[in-house]
């Protein structure tokens, strides 16, 4: 691990700090990639990422995703008042409604509970409204189907709450 | 290393100390009562993903959820339920401004069915919605008359439309609607409010006075005490922990059989709900009858209808000064509700339900019909919806409600009644929301100055009537004297003409007499002189008669004429003249005689079913005349006798004749036209 301190810097760039996800990938991202996540913030401010930072709880290829998105969006807080970042303020919206739309069903939520853990508001926030862009607009058997719940009411409790309910199941 | 070491670990208990949010404003502690489930089903390794979310994440994405799709979210599962159901829920929706303020409506027509329109304020333009919101099939028994003159109560999220017997609770989140405990005394009219999280209700019933408290979370009411009044048709609000019971009809006696009822116009009771203690604040100044009132904050807000227009007023009662009713704030009168022009005077009802709206606006819908057996004349409104600003202190006028709920209002057969929300849930995207939760209430008032304004009427109009009931009082002096006058001549002729007749015809009898008179000698020439006496004697006091009355009747019209010149200089030519009456063919050709066929005649050209004559309801097959310009009916006879006298209507002296020089009667014209 001692051997995995590549604390490498870039010329002109910042730190480097290495993530290294639950299967073991590694990523290098730069520090203000990584501070996005207000968990590594907090830990580059304690000063404990020289060894890498390993996230047991989220695979590689949800960590890619991660750091795609942090990647697009490293300049977004670095540079707030900076008038060169208006132009790609649109590509930026494009880049994560293609994400976002693109995500599947176990991927989605994977992803939400990565965004959770490294605290990244951002990501947090446009994952959860797909899933409601998903929940809105279906019945709750389709709900079932999308999501794969399983139904646990018992038939009597299904029809008390469609009683109550009625006039939000007219079609 | 032993620093790699140290920092690893360190870095470990980082991971472990981030598992709690770092910033707690974006994770609201929620009190979850659904146990998490953690159903791993190794079986099915793609599991199902949703389930692996922990609540609160789930909650953050349920709380996104654009509100036209939250209701079929409970019955998708219990755990979605569960969430739904919390606290958590709506504070996230409040937490990503899902919530705003808005105004909900409900109209309830006889057939069970609730009409609900939503105007939510959060821009600039107020935007209506309008849904159905059927009732529960535990109450669909007892059809929408149990919720005529309902109140809607705001409690939390729920919205309480509580009727007489019957109490109907609907989630302003999911829509859900289900049927609650009624309140233990049967009410209508009533004044209702919630304080803190229970309601309150009063007033409403003569059998009692006691005030009852709902618990939703027991859904049970019980009494918690005895208002000073038993008030119906009052308001209710709450403002600052203290309950207000304001308006209404005080009515008093045992059952119903000794009910007495005055009005209560603008005193106010208010119940401090912490002490259970009762103070009566300072009636509501100007003698106003309060139609509406709400609570913003700690001040009460209210609408009082003084007959011919609203004032609106502020009290600000002091919070934890509510036992002697000393020491309380004072009215502050505040910019009147603008009414349209006609909607406020005498004969028209002004209904106000009002409710705050967040903390920096009042909002009320005012409603306005004609009194049974007045004429709206295009004043009649409903739905009008009007926010007070109380930063800026003016009204303004936000959309009206639907036309389904002027329909509502207008006809007997529904009933409206209105509750606000103070937040709604809103999607700013998405149009189709249907309402939302939240916090203030308020309840229609029927009003109240009602019962005023119809006493007043009587008192001033049914003495008058029972002498000459029909004339404005300055024209029934003038033209009954000048029917007296008129009158006398005639009678006068009459008497003058009489001796005169008389006179000739006795001479003749006297010639006739007087030859056998001297015939018959001094007995004859006795009785001559006693018959020239007495005929002599009975002319003398005939003539004198004649002229004492005459003077008499000289004097009363040359008082008339003074009195006329002192009141208004402007028509001494009027009080001259000596008004004639028609004659029959005139009479048959100016108030046409009709039939009278009984319910559905024409009623709308006339005020009522009765003559004003006579005082008496007009029946199928009377014979009644129209008047040509006005149209005021009354019976053939009794009008007949009038118009032999003056050719005006008696009403409002209308005069059928088109033009000032066409019968003799033009003289008659500037008085007339004056009258009016």
């Amino acid at each position: 691990m001692a051997a995995a301190a590549a604390e490498a810097t870039i010329d002109g760039g910042g730190k480097m700090i290495i993530l290294i996800s639950a299967d073991g990938k590694r990523f290098e991202v730069t520090e203000a990639v990584a501070s996005q996540s207000q968990l590594i913030s907090n830990m580059i401010e304690d000063d404990c990422t020289e060894n890498g930072v390993r996230l047991p709880n989220v695979d590689g290829d949800i960590l890619t995703m991660v750091v795609d998105y942090c990647n697009m969006h490293a300049g977004d807080a670095a540079a707030d008042g900076d008038t060169t970042k208006a132009s790609s303020t649109e590509e930026l919206k494009k880049f994560d409604a293609e994400l976002v739309q693109a995500l599947e069903n176990p991927v989605l939520f994977k992803l939400i509970l990565a965004a959770n853990f490294l605290n990244i508001k951002s990501l947090l926030d446009m994952t959860c409204q797909r899933v409601a862009d998903m929940m809105s607009g279906k019945t709750p058997e389709q709900m079932r189907e999308t999501f794969s719940i399983e139904n646990d009411f018992t038939p009597e409790e299904e029809a008390a709450i469609r009683q109550e309910n009625a006039w939000a199941f007219d079609d | 290393m032993p620093a790699a070491e140290s920092c690893h670990s360190r870095s470990l208990s980082w991971l472990v100390k981030s598992c709690i949010p770092a910033d707690p404003a974006r994770h609201i502690a929620v009190p979850v009562l659904c146990p998490t489930p953690q159903p791993p089903p190794p079986s099915s390794p793609p599991a199902s993903p949703i389930s692996a979310l922990p609540d609160d994440l789930l909650l953050e994405c349920l709380a996104r959820v654009p509100r036209a799709s939250i209701p079929p979210l409970p019955a998708v599962s219990r755990r979605f339920a569960t969430l739904l159901a919390s606290d958590a829920f709506l504070h996230l929706r409040r937490a990503h401004a899902h919530l705003r303020p808005s105004l909900l409506a409900l109209s309830v027509s006889d057939n069970g069915c609730i009409a609900q329109a939503l105007l939510r304020f959060e821009s600039s333009v107020p935007v209506l919605e309008v849904a159905a919101l059927p009732l529960p099939p535990t109450l669909l028994h007892c059809g929408g008359s149990v919720f005529a003159h309902a109140r809607a109560v705001v409690l939390g999220r729920d919205v309480f439309l509580i009727g007489r017997g019957a109490t109907l609770r609907v989630d302003a989140l999911t829509g859900a609607a289900r049927a609650c405990a009624p309140t233990l005394f049967p009410r209508k009219k009533f004044a209702a409010a919630a304080v803190g999280d229970r309601i309150y209700v009063a007033g409403g019933s003569a059998r009692t006075a006691v005030v009852e408290e709902y618990d939703p979370e027991a859904d049970a009411w019980r009494v918690v005490g005895e208002a000073p009044r038993r008030r119906y048709g009052c308001a209710g609000a709450s403002a600052g922990g203290v309950f207000y019971v304001a308006g209404g009809v005080a009515v008093s006696g045992e059952g119903a059989r000794a009910l007495e009822a005055h009005v209560c116009a603008g005193s106010v009771d208010a119940l401090h709900v912490a002490s259970g203690a009762w103070a009566r604040p300072r009636a509501l100044p100007g003698g106003g009858c309060v139609v509406g009132a709400c609570g913003v904050g700690d001040h009460l807000y209210m609408v009082a209808s003084h007959a011919v227009e609203l004032s609106f007023w502020r009290w600000c009662g002091a919070t934890g000064r509510g036992g002697d009713g000393r020491g309380w704030g004072g009215w502050v009168a505040l910019e009147a509700p603008p009414m349209p022009r006609g909607s406020v005077g005498l004969g028209m009802a002004v209904r106000v339900a009002m409710a705050g709206l967040g903390t920096n606006r009042v909002a009320a819908v005012v409603s306005a019909a004609a009194v049974r057996g007045h004429n709206a004349g295009g004043g009649a409104l409903e739905g009008m919806v009007l926010v007070y600003d109380i930063a800026g202190g003016k009204w303004s006028r936000a959309p009206d409600l639907p036309p389904g709920f002027r329909r509502a209002a207008l006809q007997n057969a529904m009933w409206s009644s209105s509750c606000f929300i103070n937040h709604d849930e809103r999607e700013p995207r998405d149009c189709t929301n249907r309402f939302g939760s939240a916090s203030t209430n308020s309840a229609l008032n029927f009003v109240t100055p009602f019962q005023l304004i119809r006493r007043s009427h009587r008192s001033s109009f049914v003495p008058l009537s029972s002498r000459k009931p029909h004339f404005p009082a300055a024209a029934v002096s003038i033209s009954s004297i000048l029917f007296a006058h008129t009158e006398m001549h005639a009678r006068l002729l009459l008497r003058m003409h009489a001796p005169i007749s008389f006179a000739p015809a006795s001479s003749p009898d006297a010639a006739s007499f007087a030859p056998a008179a001297a015939d018959v000698g001094g007995a004859v020439c006795l009785g001559y002189g006693i018959a020239i006496a007495v005929g002599v004697l009975v002319f003398i006091s005939t003539v004198m008669l004649a002229s004492y009355i005459c003077v008499r009747a000289k004097a009363g019209a040359a008082a008339v004429l003074l009195a006329d010149d002192d009141d208004d200089g402007g028509a001494p030519a009027a009080s001259a003249v000596v008004v004639l009456g028609l004659d029959g063919p005139a009479i048959d050709a100016l108030y046409p005689k009709f039939l009278h066929v009984g319910v559905g005649d024409d009623d709308n050209a006339c005020a009522g079913a009765q003559c004003a004559i006579c005082l008496g309801e007009f029946v199928a097959g009377d014979a009644l005349r129209r008047g040509p310009g006005c149209g005021h009916r009354f019976h053939a006879e009794c009008v007949e006798r009038w118009l032999r006298v003056s050719a005006t209507c008696p009403v409002c002296r209308d005069s059928p004749l088109p033009s000032p020089m066409a019968t003799p009667l033009a003289e008659a014209m500037p008085l007339a036209a004056h009258a009016r």
